[in-house]
């Protein structure tokens, strides 16, 4: 799915030795019959929280449950492979890597911060959101947060995997579904924490 | 053999203040040993409290075993030397009070650390100012607080001074403040230099979206139009921001011909008619 001089990325084998360059990152990494690929991973950062900005915000009605997608950022690891076992060589960030802080100054957290459009995006991921609103008030959604703790798929697309998010009396609650069926898993869901609930607006 | 035998019986013949020459060297050996412990039991205490308990925690539970060790292979060790602990607590009654007068900064110094473990003003790593010493804190002692300088310099704070100090704990949030002050000359159109450096801002990886940014004219200066830049930045990277951010901005001031002057006077000569 991912070209490697795409990126300007230049892998040259020597005896018992492979050199890395790219953009004056050079690694030498040693051993013989090494598979060099690149995988699309969530875009964590400094930070372990993510923030999707919604450039259009959302209204939902009250007691209603509603569906749709909306565009989300990757990174691109480069990974040396040998017999199922791996090593990141270098994250490169496809996005405008930019951090925000979510919640008050003294208890916020820090997350890297993206600016989400409705629908698809052929540079960005997709993330499919089903919300339902069970409150009795009309709700409005601006932003979503939520930690990185999860892994993404792709087949011709990079996805997320899908989040449900449940707006209650006490703030919008954010829980994961497994990754999408059919699409080509990464790996196994690491340090997975259920739920999240946004304290602070959204 | 019988050598070896001569001088076992010499060592244990021979006196020294009143106890033989093989009580001191047992007593040394119980020491030695107790030393030796504490340290194991320190090491194994650090080992096990290093997933469970905060850095300064761990610190202070690695000493408390290390010196609770220490303290019964002394006892031991004196004990071996024939000296009675019940008369010393009896002594102690009136050594205390004697030792109360003489030691009083050390006591104070004693509980101000041990309040300050409660109240955690700051803890290990944790970047502080405190009145005029600015670095990272070393270690957090029952005494005193060791900080390590920016220039490098071992600073020791007895801990009855930091009690009563202001202490500004530059970590204890995620994000930080800085602020920047750049001045332009009066020609030049404020709201393209703001336009410009909110551009450098939006560029900059490290500069915060949410809490935004603020721009705005600060001062109408002798010389220059004083802009005052307030902008939010991870705490770890608050630094090398504040650092990039006056080059960025000098950088995009060139691009854009926007002046920053030089301070100037002007000069009338008044010519008699």
């Amino acid at each position: 799915m991912f070209d490697m001089r795409e990126f300007g990325i230049e892998i040259k084998e020597e005896k018992e030795k492979f050199i890395y360059r790219r953009n004056g990152t050079e690694k030498v990494i040693f051993g013989k019959k090494i598979q060099f690929d690149l995988f699309p991973v969530a875009p964590s950062g400094i930070s372990s929280y993510l923030y999707l900005k919604l450039r259009t915000p959302i209204m939902i009605q009250p007691e209603n449950k509603i569906k749709f997608r909306i565009t989300a950022p990757y990174d691109i690891e480069v990974r040396a492979l040998k017999k199922g076992k791996w090593i990141s060589i270098e994250r490169i960030v496809t996005q405008n890597e930019k951090y925000a802080l979510y919640g008050p100054i003294e208890s916020g957290v820090l997350c890297r911060y993206f600016e989400s459009d409705i629908g698809e995006r052929e540079d960005t991921a997709i993330l499919d959101l089903g919300i339902e609103n069970q409150t009795k008030e009309w709700q409005e959604i601006n932003k979503i947060v939520f930690p990185i703790n999860f892994d993404l798929s792709y087949d011709k697309k990079v996805h997320y995997p899908q989040f449900d998010l449940t707006l209650t009396s006490i703030g919008l609650v954010i829980s994961k579904k497994d990754t999408l069926k059919g699409i080509k898993e990464i790996e196994k869901l690491i340090n997975v924490q259920k739920k999240y609930t946004m304290l602070w607006g959204y | 053999m019988i050598d070896i035998m001569d001088l076992l019986g010499s060592i244990e013949n021979k006196e020294i203040f009143g106890h033989s020459l093989s009580s001191w060297i047992l007593s040394l050996v119980i020491l030695i040993i107790g030393i030796v412990l504490a340290k194991f039991f320190s090491h194994v205490t650090w080992k096990w409290t290093r997933s469970r308990l905060e850095r300064h925690e761990q610190e202070t539970f690695k000493k408390i075993v290390y010196y609770f060790v220490v303290i019964v292979f002394v006892m031991e060790s004196l004990n071996n030397l024939g000296i009675d602990f019940s008369g010393v607590l009896v002594a102690g009654g009136v050594m205390g009070i004697v030792l109360g007068f003489a030691s009083q900064t050390v006591v104070s110094n004693l509980i101000s650390g041990i309040f300050m473990y409660f109240d955690k003003p700051l803890k290990i790593g944790d970047h502080v100012v405190i009145e005029n010493v600015n670095g990272v804190v070393m270690d957090i002692d029952v005494l005193s607080t060791k900080i390590r300088t920016w220039d490098g310099n071992l600073v020791r704070i007895p801990n009855d001074k930091l009690f009563n100090s202001i202490i500004e704990n530059k970590v204890s949030n995620e994000v930080r403040r800085i602020e920047l002050s750049v001045g332009i000359a009066y020609k030049e159109d404020i709201d393209k230099a703001i336009e410009t450096i909110r551009n450098v801002l939006n560029g900059h990886t490290y500069v915060l979206v949410e809490p935004s940014p603020v721009i705005f004219v600060n001062d109408l200066g002798d010389s220059s139009v004083n802009i005052t830049i307030k902008a939010w930045s991870p705490n770890d990277y608050a630094y090398q921001t504040k650092i990039s951010l006056l080059k960025l901005i000098k950088e995009a001031f060139d691009r854009e011909g926007i002046e920053i002057p030089f301070p100037q006077r002007d000069i009338w000569i008044r010519k008699r008619d």
